[in-house]
C-alpha cells in the first residue's frame, strides 16, 4: 500500500512547519509536501495525489475557498480529504467551507490533538475507500 | 462549421477588440475578465478554444496555461496565449523555455490573423502542432503538454539524440551526468567532443573480461591479471602491463575504448528511463585520460549499433503512426554533412524517402535494422520528415481579410526587450562556472545579466537566489526571505528545476526547518535523480531523524 500522503497548503512557512512536525510525529511514515499557495497546490495535487490536505484559508493568488471550489471541479481520480485551517471560524464561515467541500474545519492555532484526530479519521476513510 | 465556443480570458480592453471578429464567425464567445473564475467557466462551458491574454491580473496567462495543462479536464482544450513578442522558436528551444500554452499569438497582430489561428485550433485532427511539441523537436512524444528542456530529463534514444545534436551544433562545454538505478556516468564535454568519462561501474574487475570478449587476451590471462591486481593493489591494466600482456599505450587505448562503450550503451534499453542532466561549465581541467571523441560519432554509433531497433520503431511510430511516409527535408544534405555520413549511408537515406515506418519494419531481416536506425538518426537530425506535417504556421483565411486592418498593439512593457541568445547563453555559462567554483559574487554579476535578458529564466533565478543567500542571507533575514521568494518563482516558472528545490531545502535546513527541508530535498531528487547532492541531503536528514528518535527513546 502506498504511504499515507499529506499536502500542506500554507503561505506562512512557520505555520506549515508546525503542522508538518505534528503530522510527522503522529504519522512518521507519511509522505508530506508543502505548497505555498493555492495555485501551486492546484498544479501539484494531481501528481502528488494526497490523501489529506491541510489548507490555509488566507493565501495569495488562489485562496483556500477558491482552491476548494476548483479542486472539487477538477475531476481528480482519487479520494482526498480536506481540513481547512482558518484564523477566524464562525458558523457562517464553517458552512461556507463545508459547502465548498471541506471535510474538517479547524481554527488557528491548531493543536496536536486536532491533527491526531483528523489523521485517524482520514486514515480510516482511506481504508474504507480501498475496501469499496 | 458547427457551433463552437471560444473562451476569452482577458482584460476588458482586449475583449472589446476580440469580440466582433470572433462573434462574426458565428462562434459563441464567453468572456472571463477575472482569472479566478477561469477554471469554473472552462469546466462549465467546455470551450473548443481558450484565448488568454498574457498580462492578466493576479495570475499571468503563462501561469494559467500551466495550471490548465496540469489537469486532464482542462488540459484537453487548446490554450492560445496572446502575448507580447517572444524570442524565435529556435532560441526558445535552445534556451530551454518551459511553455505550456499550445500556441502563441504574438502582438502586434491583426484581428484576421487571430481569427485564423483560433479557427486552425478548432479543426480537430488537422490542428497545428502544439508549441511544446514544436519546441521538443521531431521525435517528441505525442500529446506533450509541457516543453521539455533538452538539457535534462529521462533517457531514451530520442532525448539522447536531441541532447547530443544540441551539444554538437552549439559547441557547449560542460558536464553531462547520467544516473540509472545503480549506474552513474559523468561525461565531460568540450569542443563538440567527449573528453573524459567517469563511471561508478567501470570497475577494474571487468577489464580482463572485456579484453577477452575482444579477443585481445584469453580468459585465463584475464583471471591471472585480476589476481595480480588484487595482490599488488593495482589496476588490472597496470597488472597486464607488468605481466607483459599489454604495452602501456595499448592498455590506455583499451581502457579508453571500454569507457566509450559505456557511453554508447546509454542508447541501449538498460538506460532507458534513467535521468540525465547537462550542466554547461567552462572546463578548467587540461589533461584527460581519453582522446576526444566527437559527439556526432557517439550519436551515430549509439543509434546505428547500440540502440534497440524495436524501441526506435516505437518512438518513430508513436508520432505519426506506422503509415506516414518519410520525405526528404530541405536540410537533408546539411544533416548528412553534419552527421558525417558515408556515401552509402546517404544513398540508403534517400531510399527511405516515400517509405513508412511500417514498410521499413517489414523489410528483409538483413537490411531492416540499418534502415530503421538510419531513419531514426536522420529524423532526429532533421534530414527526414514525416509526410504531410501538421502546420506550425497558420495562414490567415481570405474571408478574414476584412479584419486584417485592425491591429492589436501590445499593452505594457515588452516581455524580452533585450533578448540576445548568445549573450544569454554566455552569461549563464560564465555565471554557472563561477557558481560551481563558489565565487558567488562573480557569479552574481553574470546572473544579473542573464535575468536582465530573460527575467523568467528559472535557472538564472535559482542560481542568483543561492548566490544572494551565500553572500549575505545567513546574516540578513530580509535577504533570506528574498532568496526564498526568488526560488519559489523559479519553481513556478519551471517545476522540474531540481536546483531550485535543493536550494530552497538548504535554506530551510539552515533555519532549522528540517521537515520542510526534507520535503524539498526529496522533491529535488524526484524531479532529477541525477542530482547527487539532493540524494545526499535526503540521506543526511534521514540519519539525523533516526538519531533524534534513538535519543528520544533513551
Amino acid at each position: 500500500m502506498t504511504p499515507f500522503s499529506v499536502l500542506i497548503i500554507e503561505d506562512d512557512e512557520v505555520a506549515a512547519e508546525i503542522v508538518e512536525k505534528m503530522v510527522q510525529h503522529q504519522a512518521p511514515e507519511a509522505r508530506i509536501e508543502w505548497c505555498w499557495n493555492g495555485y501551486e497546490a492546484l498544479v501539484r495535487v494531481k501528481e502528488f495525489k494526497p490523501d489529506l490536505i491541510f489548507l490555509d484559508y488566507m493565501m495569495p493568488k488562489i485562496d483556500g475557498l477558491l482552491f476548494l471550489r476548483d479542486l472539487k471541479k477538477l475531476e481528480i481520480d482519487f479520494p482526498v480529504q480536506v481540513a481547512v485551517v482558518s484564523a477566524y471560524v464562525d458558523d457562517d464561515r464553517q458552512r461556507e467551507f463545508n459547502d465548498a467541500g471541506a471535510d474538517y474545519v479547524l481554527s488557528k492555532p491548531v493543536s496536536v490533538e486536532q491533527v491526531r484526530k483528523i489523521l485517524d479519521k482520514a486514515n480510516k476513510q482511506r481504508k474504507l475507500q480501498r475496501l469499496r | 462549421m458547427e457551433k463552437a465556443d471560444v473562451l476569452v480570458i482577458a482584460r476588458t480592453g482586449l475583449v472589446e477588440k476580440l469580440l466582433p471578429p470572433l462573434t462574426a464567425k458565428g462562434w459563441q464567445v464567453h468572456v472571463c475578465t477575472d482569472v479566478r473564475t477561469a477554471v469554473d467557466t472552462t469546466l462549465r462551458v467546455r470551450p473548443d478554444v481558450i484565448l488568454c491574454e498574457d498580462d492578466t491580473a493576479i495570475m499571468s496567462g503563462w501561469e494559467l496555461a500551466r495550471l490548465f495543462k496540469s489537469h486532464d479536464s482542462l488540459g484537453r482544450v487548446p490554450f492560445l496565449l496572446v502575448s507580447s513578442r517572444m524570442p524565435p522558436l529556435a532560441d526558445m528551444e535552445r534556451a530551454g523555455f518551459r511553455v505550456s500554452a499550445d500556441d502563441l499569438i504574438e502582438l502586434p497582430a491583426d484581428l484576421g490573423a487571430v481569427v485564423s489561428r483560433v479557427e486552425a485550433w478548432m479543426a480537430g485532427p488537422d490542428r497545428p502542432l502544439s508549441l511544446p511539441q514544436r519546441l521538443a523537436g521531431p521525435l517528441a512524444p505525442n500529446g506533450m503538454i509541457q516543453a521539455i528542456p533538452w538539457r535534462r530529463g529521462k533517457l531514451s534514444p530520442a532525448s539522447l539524440a536531441r541532447l547530443l545534436l544540441h551539444l554538437a551544433n552549439f559547441g557547449e562545454s560542460g558536464v553531462l551526468r547520467l544516473k540509472g538505478e545503480r549506474r552513474q556516468l559523468k561525461i565531460l564535454v568540450q569542443s563538440r567532443s567527449v573528453v573524459e568519462i567517469e563511471s561508478n561501474y567501470l570497475r577494474d574487475d571487468t577489464f580482463g573480461r572485456y579484453l577477452a570478449q575482444l579477443g585481445v587476451l584469453t580468459e585465463e590471462d584475464g583471471d591471472r591479471a585480476f589476481a595480480v591486481a588484487i595482490e599488488k593493489n593495482i589496476t588490472q591494466s597496470q597488472a597486464m602491463v607488468q605481466m607483459n600482456l599489454l604495452q602501456p599505450n595499448e592498455a590506455d587505448q583499451y581502457v579508453a575504448r571500454q569507457k566509450i562503450e559505456k557511453v554508447l550503451q546509454a542508447f541501449s534499453p538498460i538506460w532507458t528511463g534513467s535521468a540525465f542532466h547537462f550542466m554547461p561549465e567552462r572546463l578548467t581541467q587540461r589533461r584527460f585520460s581519453i582522446d576526444p571523441v566527437p559527439l556526432i560519432e557517439i550519436l551515430k554509433n549509439g543509434l546505428l549499433t547500440y540502440a534497440d531497433p524495436l524501441e526506435l520503431a516505437h518512438i518513430l511510430a508513436r508520432n505519426r503512426g506506422d503509415d506516414e511516409p518519410f520525405r526528404r527535408a530541405d536540410i537533408f544534405d546539411r544533416a548528412v554533412a553534419d552527421l558525417r555520413l558515408a556515401p552509402e549511408l546517404r544513398a540508403l537515406g534517400l531510399e527511405l524517402v516515400g517509405k513508412t515506418v511500417g514498410q521499413i519494419r517489414q523489410a528483409p531481416a538483413e537490411s531492416d535494422d540499418t534502415q530503421l536506425r538510419l531513419a531514426f538518426l536522420l529524423t532526429a537530425a532533421g534530414g527526414l520528415q514525416f509526410d504531410a506535417p501538421a502546420p506550425s504556421v497558420v495562414q490567415p483565411q481570405a474571408a478574414d481579410g476584412e479584419w486584417a486592418q485592425y491591429v492589436i498593439q501590445p499593452v505594457g512593457a515588452e516581455r524580452y526587450p533585450e533578448w540576445d541568445l548568445e549573450a544569454f547563453e554566455n552569461n549563464l555559462l560564465e555565471g554557472r562556472t563561477l557558481f560551481n567554483r563558489e565565487d558567488y559574487r562573480g557569479a552574481q554579476h553574470f546572473l544579473d545579466r542573464v535575468l536582465e535578458i530573460n527575467s523568467d529564466s528559472s535557472e538564472g533565478l535559482a542560481l542568483k537566489a543561492w548566490c544572494m543567500f551565500e553572500l549575505s542571507g545567513r546574516q540578513d533575514i530580509s535577504v533570506t526571505y528574498e532568496a526564498k521568494e526568488m526560488l519559489k518563482l523559479a519553481i513556478t516558472y519551471d517545476d522540474s528545476n531540481d536546483e531550485a528545490y535543493l536550494f530552497l531545502g538548504r535554506i530551510f535546513k539552515s533555519e532549522g526547518k528540517d521537515s520542510l527541508a526534507g520535503a524539498y530535498f526529496r522533491r529535488a531528487n524526484e524531479v532529477n535523480p541525477a542530482n547527487e547532492e539532493a540524494r545526499r541531503e535526503v540521506k543526511l536528514l534521514q540519519v539525523k531523524r533516526r538519531r533524534a528518535r534513538e535519543w528520544e527513546r533513551r
